[in-house]
């Protein structure tokens, strides 16, 4: 609670601990257990010998725990659950959907082979349902989903949901090669979602061992292979950051709205982490423009134009600070619009003050900020009270 | 005029009639002359090289292949766009001044498989021909001129050669890397010293049948998906390699535009770079002195569409001294507002009649260095 307000925390990150492996993989897989390295500060997952986060050490450290001094108790205290409900009371958090770290990378590149993603994913995800019961009313997990098996994630999040009590799934907005989110591959997964009730969040964050944008190939023709290798446009951490956080919800919110996979799936929603808000009304517009267009239009997937479509089920994860989201308000609506924090990332740069700076902005109203703060993420992950 | 309102159009594009090339190509490369169709907007074939499209479109035939296209600039159209059709095309729309930009060229030379005189014999051809056709009417009309990229020390002097000998008032530039070059390439350097030199804008521009590396690309099987992508993120890509990486501040006089991706996306991108870069962790290695946002205001312009959504917030946020409009005469961009496509930024209530006009003159005036005069040709 903040100054009357109820919040909840849609972007909130568990951190796994360095044993998390040991304790929870299922025994015929542990020798091919992650195991992790150490990277200056930071730490980052390995498979199958191969570091999950690429870049060095700059990105690793972005992408992980913040700055120690900004969240030093929780570093004490290895990000335990307890320390977590702690930092939720400094900052006026009721309530967190947590989202994983290590897990955004550990299962994401195709050195993960399927069976062990699974096994993974399903290690995580009874860790996070145990890290949950520390206060079950307060911590919701999102179930990691590994889209190498969609039968399996399908199962997974109907598990996880069933048996676990998590408010959903999450996956990453930059695909495994060769299959984009709109991929008819992934129906399982979101015909699961869809009749369960729950969203489909989907994350981000530089350096996974996937496809990124702004690491890309010359191409002659299409069908044809490239005609060199990936070039890294941008080697820089801050701008491979900044790239990436925002490129990458672009993209999976083209997939989603664009290539009408709410369309095809009614009862769908879905949750863009990264990114925040602001971009939205400009990137619905351009897609409703192609949709329209005499020459792009023939192409275009959706039945409805895809501003109509995002109205189906789309949710977006405001940052506090944004400055267009009067106007963004005024286009969409304030249905569609939550509030998180990316606590502990780097990215939260006011902690614990990040909450009590949204909710004295004075250029939204008391009703709008009540709505972002509660009624839409209760309502979009089944939360009581 | 429009309404009272004097009108720049910052982003139009040429059609160019396909034998330019024999025309105004040096002899010795007359054999390499391009073919292509008229009315050609996609990758051409030059002669000893194989046709690149990463999307698949190539110029079988051109704009005029679609009913729609050939009924909405019908008049232009059977005057092949020479100047005299083109300046009444602007004056349907109430524009005064034109840039313009080219249509073959988006991909003529940009690929990674050019020989460097090559690309910049096709380079001063075609710079030739623009500002033979601008000189029509120099006061209406403005090129921006192609630059062959596969060799600096050549784009140097045709730069110089197009700005002092031919007067044309900018450089196409797309954000897309030539020759494998990471966006903060040193060997850039020289280059962006001359343009600051010469006075004259970067101006990036997307074209999205390239097969030079391109923003996602890789994640996309439509050419719907990949229009509406690539356009805006190289955009973006090129504000920050300008104004985030360092260019803007080495040379504090080198101005760039940021045409044909609406401008909305301005107050999500700017200040999540401005963000990040005031970030202790995120930022510790942003090479600039200052924030994105401090190069922007200073060097940097941003063309957008007749309606922006969030036109009110970017002014509250950067002032209404970076916006200008354009309409990207006559490709499919345009085609469904065409010829009323000034109007709803002219009608814009939200912003206030002073803002309104600075985006459509006096804005582009700054970003190009084009003296601020009404033109004799300008309807009143």
């Amino acid at each position: 609670l903040k100054d009357g307000f109820k919040v909840v925390d849609v972007d909130r990150h568990a951190v796994e601990p360095r044993d998390i492996w040991e304790r929870y993989l299922a025994p015929e897989f542990r020798d091919r257990a992650p195991g992790w390295a150490e990277e200056g500060e930071a730490v980052v997952p390995v498979v199958a010998g191969a570091a999950m986060v690429r870049g060095g050490l700059p990105i690793a450290r972005t992408v992980g725990p913040g700055p120690r001094d900004r969240f030093a108790d929780a570093h004490a205290a290895g990000f335990s659950a307890a320390a977590n409900l702690t930092d939720m009371d400094r900052e006026g958090v009721d309530v967190a959907i947590l989202s994983p770290t290590a897990g955004l990378y550990v299962i994401w590149g195709e050195e993960v082979a399927a069976d062990l993603a699974v096994a993974i994913a399903r290690a995580y995800n009874d860790w996070l349902a145990d890290y949950c019961r520390t206060e079950a009313a307060r911590l919701k997990g999102l179930a990691l989903l590994p889209l190498q098996d969609p039968a399996a994630a399908a199962a997974e999040l109907r598990r996880a949901v069933a048996e676990l009590g998590f408010a959903g799934g999450i996956v990453r907005a930059n695909p495994l090669p060769g299959r984009p989110l709109e991929a008819d591959a992934y129906d399982p997964v979101y015909a699961a979602a869809a009749e369960l009730g729950v969203p489909i969040a989907v994350a981000g964050g530089p350096g996974a061992r996937l496809p990124e944008i702004g690491v890309e190939s010359p191409v002659g023709l299409p069908g044809l292979p490239p005609l060199a290798p990936p070039l890294v446009r941008f080697d820089n951490p801050y701008a491979r950051y900044a790239i990436t956080s925002l490129f990458e919800q672009l993209g999976a919110s083209l997939a989603f709205v664009g290539k009408a996979v709410l369309e095809r799936h009614p009862g769908l929603k879905v949750v863009f982490l990264d990114g925040g808000a602001t971009w939205t009304p400009w990137w619905l517009d351009r897609m409703d423009e192609h949709w329209e267009n005499y020459v792009f239009g023939r192409e275009a997937p959706t039945f409805r134009k895809p501003s109509d479509d995002f109205h189906l089920g789309a949710y977006l994860v405001a940052r506090a600070h944004e400055g267009a989201l009067p106007e963004t308000v005024e286009a969409l609506g304030d249905e569609c619009l939550l509030w998180g924090s990316a606590y502990p990332r780097a990215e939260l740069a006011e902690f614990p003050n990040e909450v009590e700076s949204f909710v004295a902005r004075a250029d939204l109203p008391d009703l709008v900020k009540r709505r972002m703060l509660w009624d839409n993420p209760a309502r979009v992950f089944g939360l009581e009270g | 005029m429009k309404d009272g309102f004097l009108v720049m159009d910052c982003d139009r594009h040429v059609v160019e009639p396909p034998e330019i090339w024999k025309e105004y190509l040096d002899p010795e490369y007359r054999d390499r002359a391009p073919v292509h169709p008229a009315f050609c907007g996609s990758p051409a074939q030059v002669p000893g090289l194989p046709v690149l499209s990463r999307t698949g479109q190539v110029a079988a035939r051109g704009f005029d292949n679609d009913p729609r296209w050939r009924t909405v600039y019908y008049e232009a159209m059977v005057q092949g766009f020479d100047p005299k059709s083109y300046l009444a095309d602007m004056d349907h729309s109430g524009v005064d001044v034109a840039v313009c930009y080219t249509s073959v060229g988006l991909y003529l030379t940009y690929r990674d498989d050019m020989e460097p005189r090559l690309s910049a014999a096709l380079c001063r051809a075609y710079n030739r021909w623009l500002s033979d056709y601008c000189s029509f009417n120099a006061d209406r009309l403005k090129g921006v001129a192609l630059l062959p990229m596969q060799d600096i020390d050549l784009a140097i002097a045709e730069a110089r050669h197009a700005v002092e000998t031919l007067g044309l008032v900018g450089f196409f530039y797309r954000p897309n890397p030539v020759g494998r070059r990471p966006a903060d390439d040193s060997a850039l350097e020289p280059l962006y010293a001359t343009v600051a030199e010469l006075g004259v804008p970067l101006c990036f521009h997307e074209g999205s049948a390239t097969s030079l590396p391109q923003a996602r690309a890789h994640y996309e099987r439509s050419g719907y998906g990949q229009h509406i992508a690539c356009h805006p993120m190289e955009q973006m890509l090129g504000l920050l390699t300008m104004c985030g990486l360092g260019a803007f501040e080495r040379h504090p006089t080198l101005r760039a535009g940021f045409f044909e991706s609406g401008a909305s996306w301005l107050p999500a991108w700017l200040e999540r770079l401005d963000r990040f870069y005031e970030n202790k962790v995120i930022g510790a290695e942003a090479p600039a002195k200052e924030k994105p946002g401090f190069y922007f205001r200073r060097q940097g312009f941003i063309s957008g569409e007749g309606h922006e959504e969030l036109l009110p917030a970017m002014i509250r946020m950067y002032g209404d001294e970076v916006e200008m409009w354009a309409s990207d005469y006559p490709h499919p961009d345009e085609i469904d507002a065409f010829p009323h496509t000034v109007e709803p930024l002219i009608e814009d209530a939200r912003i206030s009649r002073e803002s309104r006009q600075r985006i459509l003159w006096d804005n582009p005036m700054r970003c190009y260095g084009i003296e601020a005069r009404v033109p004799a040709g300008a309807r009143g």
